[in-house]
């Protein structure tokens, strides 16, 4: 239905985004695209609507789509095929929505003669359809039924076309089941063709018939993709396969590595609330409700939680960063002071944070290395050649080259930041690090990466984890012990591999069903018939 | 990477960042700001006549270079005479409402109620600015340091705004929390953290309000609140030559140049600069 | 939609109190500035051979005698019962003074506004929204080098060139005794043409910014990949979001035209507010500044509270709650 024939693409500098990739999409098949991060998969999947991103240019290959080559196509005509072939919903799809349009509008405009009515629509992305929530803004709608609303324009002009770009790492477990079977109603009432953008193998797994596999801007393996995703034969695209967090793939029991009773941390009924927004729109959200864990030397305690949910104001509380409701955290026995500044200099060093975005955690006008040689100077009282030989040991450890170091912070790679704002974090030699998200930028090979990484310190080190994460698949290859956050409530708080096996609370088993599991799904997918491609065996 | 290795690679400096790359139009605007700046300063000793010397009758376009002015003086002497104002008193007015409105716009971004400072801000910029500097000429004569002043203040309002809006992300920033985390003091983090983040918005603003400070003073000059004769400044020499403009044009035209050969490189290297802030 | 109206009502409250609230403050810094101005109005008024006693009278007449306070207390009484006072140099009422003047200020500077608006959005339309095309970049650099002429500059150029040397516009704009500057349009060419350039480069590129900021925002390019029209997407998706900054721009023309209005009216020797300012300013005659300090002020807020409010009335987040 629409083919991509060697297409390329180059951004600024000539740097190759897009060099020579062949695809097809074929009417009634999902094609998904995988790959990590500046594989170039967004920018193919705009290609598709004959569009390319200000600062890059397509300099060879062409794009049809029924014989006609898109970047032909004179304005008017490029967009009577966008309006009335194509349906695109990329990464965020609530940012589509213009917030001063209502509900009604953004999907009407979108509508063809032949199309549904608006409340049709609207009822099958499961909204309400009566006259007072088809006039409502963005604003009034929760971060859900917004993604539902584009979701309902998105199929509004009933595409031939999909363009998914990562639709499942913004979304919740039950929208994105109502985008898969979206989807399906999609391919087999029109026989639409679907690009699926992913780095998700599971949910790949769950619904491609085929696979291509991206490596910076080159296809490095194709094939059908219970197939791709089974038994890869590139080398990269095997280590995408093994780096994919598989939740029912057993691990070995992880016992800490000291037997040291004492915990060196623990919390007591901790109670915490942030305000969201300010001014007339405040709101408070409660993020820890009588929050209660401990945390032993060596351990890793894993803290699961659904995105926006507030764990990091958790993560905040116990560095000193945020002041709790109410509660206690104890170090070592001893009572914490609840704000930074009425820490000293130990306190303040044993519990370091690894923050979400180490990007912004760096100043952007020195570089990385002089940030963690601050905080050994600081934490330390290092100076001169202890404190550079001090850094030097600690890139080591990190496994980061010294040259990196010498760079300011938006010149390393997501991986190469987080590394750096681990060995800052080490540099204080805490007993506890908090790990706030630090995984949720990287792609899958990155993330495995960092996780060996922090498994490795911990070996080395004997110190213990907080680890916040939305992952439960992740969080399962290597924490101890996990705790179950639902609206600032701790629900479950269990070992591993108990929790894997015997969830207790609704809110675990509903998080262990959701968990991506690629061996699973394929295995699903396997035992199914061919003519009956299964969804979502959960 | 062995550990020798990587200490002999950290050795080398290396706070060093790297160097921007500078456009050619860059480095001509600068280059035209540099000469104007020279000749402002340095002006008044290549004149060939004193400011006040009388040289031949009022408007004779065939004497010196720009011919003479309402008084029969050398205009290009007194354009070389009347750079200094225009430029020393806009320069140390901006530099001095950017200070006082970096201080207030940190102070109003850091402190949580930061309500009254911005109130009060609020009502100093809908007070007409002619009205403050009339006001203070009335009070302490048509002096140069006083046209200062009255730039400083119908400045400082917008200033302390701007400087609120672009203090605030880099106050609340994870670097500067990062920098709290490992207990430095208040004033490490204004040094290390804020300023220096803070300098580069600050001067593109800055580059701005220069503008508008050779406009009032300009106009100060203009609507005859220039400094007492026979000094003089460009603005003035506009005003005080307008009505001969059929006699000799460029006693009008002269001082007009030299007003835009200063204002247009000043304004083009500070969009040029605050775009790339902003990148 | 009881909860939209409540917001609207809550919200008019809010502007209407920061409004007097900002008012009133500027009315105790403009007393404050006229009182502190040098010399003694009775000796200006009788002269330096007045003698002691003449000039003690006159200050009991003016109640100069009266603390301060006292004085901006009773000052504010009667202004906001709409009495602003009389000349303490010529006993003619303040309003009868400063009605004229306004009024062609009134003119002048609406003329001017539209005139900025105009070439504003001209010229920002012209620019268009891309960067790096050749009309873009010649409209950026004329923009660029426009905004750094003085209208004093531009003024001079125009009365010695069109006035004096062809001709063809009056050089001076004298309103005639009977009548306003309508009577005579021609005098309104050239100052209004000397406000318009720098305020509608200025606001041209400051207009052009905002409309590049929302052509940036993810609904809008989602738009276009949606295939709507190029003016369903400008009128629906991008416009909303540019002309609240837009209006905030034009917004911030009003208080640019009152200092230039001074300049201005000046040079063309122009009757109007800004004239009788520096005039009054000289001779100290403290009620007429303050109404003419007030009236301008005044006008500036009221310029910043529209553009807040059309802020507010495109903004649906603000409008209704949550």
């Amino acid at each position: 239905m629409i083919e991509v024939r060697s297409l390329e693409i180059r951004g600024s500098h000539d740097a190759q985004i897009l060099g020579g990739v062949s695809v097809c999409l074929e009417s009634s098949r999902i094609l998904a695209a995988v790959g990590g991060s500046g594989a170039g998969k967004t920018t193919l999947g705009l290609a598709l609507l004959g569009f390319v991103r200000p600062g890059m240019r397509k300099v060879g290959g062409e794009v049809r789509y029924g014989g006609q080559e898109l970047f032909d196509l004179s304005e008017t005509e490029l967009r009577r095929f966008r309006r009335e072939s194509i349906a695109y919903l990329p990464q965020n799809p609530a940012s589509t929505l213009t917030p001063t349009m209502r509900v009604e509008d953004l999907v009407e405009e979108r509508r063809l003669a032949k199309s549904e009515p608006t409340n049709q629509l609207l009822e099958q992305v499961h909204l309400p359809s009566d006259r007072s929530f088809r006039r409502r803004f963005p604003h009034q709608l929760s971060i859900g039924q917004q993604q539902r609303v584009a979701m309902a324009r998105a199929i509004a002009n009933q595409p031939r076309l999909l363009v998914l770009d990562e639709p499942t790492s913004s979304i919740d477990p039950t929208t994105q089941r109502l985008m898969l079977s979206l989807v399906e109603r999609l391919r087999d009432d029109l026989g639409a063709a679907t690009l699926l953008i992913s780095h998700d193998l599971a949910s790949v797994a769950r619904m491609a018939d085929e696979v291509v596999v991206l490596r910076h801007g080159e296809i490095v393996e194709r094939g059908a993709a219970l197939r791709v995703l089974h038994s890869p034969v590139d080398s990269y695209s095997k280590a995408l396969v093994s780096a994919s967090p598989d939740i029912a793939v057993d691990q070995p029991p992880l016992a800490p590595n000291t037997d040291e009773p004492a915990p060196v941390l623990r919390v007591i009924s901790l109670s915490a609330q942030f305000v969201l927004g300010r001014g007339r729109g405040a709101r408070t959200i409660r993020a820890a409700r009588d929050v209660s864990f401990d945390l032993a030397p060596g351990e890793t305690f894993a803290l699961i939680g659904r995105s926006g949910s507030g764990k990091s104001t958790i993560a905040r509380v116990l560095v000193g960063l945020h002041p709790p409701e109410s509660g206690e955290v104890l170090l070592n026995g001893f009572s914490l002071p609840p704000l930074l500044r009425r820490r000293d200099g130990k306190q303040r060093a044993a519990i370091q944070l690894v923050p979400q975005n180490p990007e912004e955690s760096f100043n952007p006008r020195r570089t990385v290395g002089d940030g963690i040689l601050r905080s050994i100077r600081q934490t330390r009282g290092l100076s001169g050649s202890a404190a550079t030989g001090r850094l030097a040991e600690l890139l080591e450890q990190v496994q980061l080259e010294p040259a990196l170091a010498r760079r300011r912070p938006h010149e390393l790679s997501g991986g190469e930041q987080q590394r750096a704002a681990i060995a800052r974090a080490l540099a204080a030699e805490p007993e506890v690090l908090v790990c706030d998200e630090i995984t949720t930028a990287l792609d899958t090979i990155v993330q495995s990466q960092i996780v060996d990484l922090l498994q490795q310190i911990q070996r080395d080190t004997g110190i213990s984890l907080v680890f916040i994460t939305h992952d439960l698949a992740l969080a399962h290859e290597f924490a101890h012990r996990v705790g179950v956050l639902s609206e600032g409530k701790l629900v479950e708080v269990a070992e591993m591999a108990d929790f894997v096996n015997h969830p207790q609370a609704s809110e675990s088993r509903e998080l262990l069903d959701a968990a991506s599991s690629l061996s699973r799904t394929l295995a699903a997918r396997q035992n199914s018939d061919d003519d009956l491609p299964a969804v979502a065996a959960s | 990477m062995t550990f020798l290795a990587a200490q002999q690679i950290l050795a080398v400096g290396w706070r060093r960042a790297r160097p921007a790359r500078v456009s050619s139009v860059t480095i001509t605007l600068l280059i035209v700001l540099l000469a104007v700046l020279i000749m402002a300063l340095f002006g008044p000793m290549i004149a060939s006549h004193d400011r006040g010397e009388v040289v031949s009758l009022p408007f004779d376009a065939a004497v010196g270079f720009f011919g003479s002015d309402h008084l029969g003086r050398d205009v290009l002497s007194r354009i070389l005479h009347g750079g200094r104002p225009i430029v020393i008193i806009p320069l140390v007015a901006t530099s001095l409402a950017t200070l006082f409105g970096g201080v207030l716009g940190v102070a109003a971004a850091a402190l949580r109620r930061d309500d009254v400072i911005m109130r009060v801000m609020d009502v100093f910029a809908v007070i007409p600015s002619i009205l403050v500097a009339l006001v203070l000429f009335h009070r302490f004569g048509a002096q140069h340091w006083v046209l200062a002043l009255a730039v400083v203040i119908v400045s400082i309002p917008f200033t302390t705004r701007y400087a609120r809006a672009a203090a605030f992300p880099i106050i609340h920033s994870a670097y500067v929390e990062q920098a709290r985390m490992i207990g430095e003091s208040a004033a490490t983090i204004m040094v290390r953290d804020v300023v220096p983040n803070l300098a580069r918005p600050l001067l593109a603003d800055a580059g701005l309000r220069f503008i508008g400070a050779i406009y009032l003073v300009a106009a100060a000059g203009f609507l005859g609140f220039g400094p007492p004769p026979p000094s003089t400044d460009w603005g003035s020499m506009i005003s005080e030559n307008i009505g001969g403009a059929g006699l000799n044009p460029w006693a009008t035209i002269a001082p007009s140049l030299m007003v835009l050969i200063l204002t247009i490189p000043v304004n083009l290297l500070a969009d040029r600069f605050a775009r790339q802030v902003a990148r | 939609m009881t909860a939209g109206l409540h917001n609207a009502a809550r919200y008019a409250i809010w502007r209407l109190t920061a409004l007097v609230a900002t008012l009133l403050a500027v009315s105790v810094i403009l007393f404050a500035a006229v009182e502190w101005l040098p010399g003694d109005p009775a000796q200006q008024i009788l002269g330096i051979n007045a003698t002691p006693e003449r000039l003690d009278v006159l200050r009991e007449q003016l109640n100069l005698n009266d603390p301060v306070p006292v004085r901006y207390g009773r000052w504010l009484w009667s202004t906001l019962q709409g009495d602003l006072g009389e000349s303490v140099r010529t006993n003619q009422s303040v309003a009868a003074i400063i009605a004229r003047p306004a009024l062609n200020t009134a003119m002048l500077a609406l003329v001017a506004f539209v005139a900025i608006t105009v070439v504003a959005l001209f010229l920002a339309a012209l620019g268009g929204m891309r960067d790096g095309t050749k009309t873009s970049t010649l409209v950026s650099v004329t923009t660029l080098s426009a905004v750094s002429v003085p209208e004093f500059i531009i003024a001079g150029i125009l009365i010695s060139v069109v006035g004096l040397e062809l001709g063809w516009l009056p050089a001076v704009s004298l309103v005639p005794s009977e009548g306003t500057p309508l009577s005579r349009p021609e005098i309104l060419v050239l100052p209004v043409i000397s406000l318009s350039i720098v305020g509608g480069a200025y606001g041209a590129r400051l207009i052009r910014a905002a409309v590049a900021d929302a052509a940036r925002m993810p609904h809008v390019q989602a738009a276009r990949l949606a295939g709507l029209t190029e003016s369903r997407v400008l009128i629906r998706h991008l416009l909303p979001s540019a002309i609240p900054p837009s209006v905030q721009v034009l917004a911030f023309m009003v208080p640019f035209l009152v200092g230039g209005a001074v300049v201005v009216e000046r040079i063309f020797a122009f009757p109007g507010l800004g004239s009788q300012l520096v005039d009054r300013i000289a001779l100290r005659d403290a009620p007429v500044i303050e109404a003419i300090g007030l009236i301008q002020a005044a006008t500036v807020i009221v310029g910043f509270q529209v553009a807040d409010v059309v802020g507010f009335l495109a903004s649906p987040e603000r409008r209704t709650a949550r």
